[in-house]
């Protein structure tokens, strides 16, 4: 299968800068996340940014002229889900290699009746 | 007499994994992130060599079975406590033949953690452990202090030199709380997670899995993070209290670790500004600022970041962590180390843990990096 020049770039760019993700023992959702939410008509390339105050997990989705606030974002670290809500979009996902700087939450999109799988990971 | 083990020491074998051609991800680890205490294991052969090197040292012995030769490693203390134990690299040489008792590696690979190394030919017991606090005096000796009457949190100019070292407790637990561990900080029953702090709920969650994981992630053996909040007092390697009378500060030299410092100012000044960082690089050991209350000091901190564990057995802090800090030199022998934290984002309310420190009088600190094929 050939992938196209522009997703190898950006999953480049992602492997790259995950190779390098700081160090984080923290909230695990903290940080600044890259993935993609696939079949996204607005762009399939993603940027989160949350940060946890004590009592809420707040950030951004996107940041810049079309960015998303982040309105609601729940972790359940019984089974370390997340549901993220932004604007129009629900977020729901697992996270994965937990003990790791660059883990990832895995997980689906979903905008009225568009939905995709969504994937992000920590830099 | 084998003494309990060091957890600042439980470091994996990198060096040995090399030459045994396994496969070993990461180069440090608590010792039962990587060698299974359920896997009991006795081998008898020959010496090919010794590995006299930090962070561990190494014996690697052939083992013939079957009319087969494979050759282990046998992996020990640190050569830092084994040189205070009385050994050297040449304690035992090529061709002498060794009795091993330990547990081996989860992984599958010839690795053991040499619980006893027993040298045949004399049938006695070589690199076992014997560094022990120093034999308290039967009397409590005074606290000695400066010429203007203050404490003495360290050695007095003219004073022999020293460390404080061999915690009453090497693992953070709020005060009061009956809960047991092995000397990394593993929980001995995981379901006591809950009762060693106040901790919310993600913490909690966290800190279990890092305790399921048998503490194989901690970036303190991973990446030689250094040893941040209360940790820095609960290493057998220690810590030397420097005081620095003429510029108000005092420096804490840690044992362990890659000797990183920390400094605590006594000068008046804010806990804000410049620490070897500035206001937007929180670090490793916080910003501290310092005042005496009678024959106490009272240390502020904030200003940490998130890149270590602060505690051993992974209990999980945030950058909105602060504590206080108290050091009371109870005697000449004896520190007394009381802190509370404050950690809104990882706990649901402050909590208070103590233990005391033992003074180890005449030497420096051990010269222990926190780096492989260093001492």
């Amino acid at each position: 299968m050939r992938l196209p020049i522009r997703g190898m770039l950006a999953l480049g760019l992602v492997a790259g800068l995950a190779t390098f993700a700081s160090a984080q023992e923290g909230h695990p959702a903290k940080g600044s996340w890259i993935g993609e939410w696939k079949g996204n008509s607005n762009g399939e390339s993603v940027l989160v940014v949350m940060n946890w105050d004590g009592k809420d997990i707040t950030g951004i989705i996107n940041p810049g002229t079309d960015n998303l606030q982040i309105s609601k974002a729940e972790l359940n670290p019984s089974d370390w889900s997340i549901k993220i809500e932004a604007g129009d979009y629900v977020i729901e996902g697992t996270f994965a290699r937990l003990e790791l700087p660059n883990r990832s939450i895995i997980g689906t999109w979903r905008n009225g009746n568009a939905r995709g799988d969504f994937e992000i990971v920590r830099q | 007499m084998k003494v309990a083990r060091f957890p600042f020491s439980r470091l994996a074998l990198g060096v040995a994994a090399l030459a045994l051609g396994a496969s070993v991800a990461q180069a440090h680890h608590p010792i039962q992130a990587k060698f299974d205490p359920a896997k009991e294991e006795t081998l008898t052969g020959i010496v090919t060599s010794v590995d006299w090197r930090n962070p561990h040292a190494h014996i690697f012995m052939n083992v013939t079975e079957g009319g087969s030769t494979q050759n282990w490693a046998v992996e020990l203390e640190s050569p830092v406590i084994l040189k205070k134990s009385g050994w050297s690299g040449e304690s035992l040489r090529p061709g002498d033949r060794i009795r091993v008792s330990g547990i081996v590696a989860r992984d599958g690979t010839r690795q053991i953690w040499g619980e006893t190394v027993i040298d045949t030919s004399s049938n006695r017991e070589v690199y076992s452990v014997t560094y022990t606090p120093p034999v308290r005096p039967l009397a409590s000796r005074p606290v000695p202090r400066w010429p203007d009457g203050s404490v003495a949190l360290g050695t007095t100019t003219g004073g022999t030199d020293g460390y404080w070292a061999f915690p009453s407790s090497h693992v953070l637990v709020e005060d009061g709380k009956n809960v047991q561990f092995d000397g990394d900080g593993k929980l001995l029953n995981l379901n006591d997670a809950k009762d060693v702090a106040p901790l919310q709920p993600w913490a909690l969650a966290l800190y279990r899995f890092r305790q399921e994981r048998n503490l194989q992630d901690d970036p303190m053996y991973l990446n030689c993070k250094p040893p941040g909040g209360p940790r820095q007092y609960q290493s057998d390697l220690g810590f030397q209290l420097l005081e620095d009378k003429e510029n108000q500060r005092v420096f804490v030299l840690m044992g362990s670790g890659n000797h990183n410092f920390r400094i605590i100012y006594l000068d008046g000044r804010e806990a804000t500004g410049s620490v070897l960082g500035d206001d937007d690089n929180p670090l490793y050991y916080g910003r501290s600022v310092g005042r005496w209350e009678n024959d106490t000091l009272v240390v502020q901190t904030s200003g940490f970041n998130e890149d270590f564990w602060f505690s051993n057995g992974g209990l999980p802090h945030t950058d909105l962590l602060s504590m206080e800090e108290r050091f009371t030199r109870l005697d000449a022998d004896t520190l007394q180390y009381q802190v509370t934290i404050n950690d809104p984002g990882a706990y649901t309310r402050p909590w208070s843990a103590s233990w005391t420190l033992q003074w180890v009088g005449g030497e420096d600190l051990p010269p222990y990096f926190c780096q492989n094929n260093r001492q």
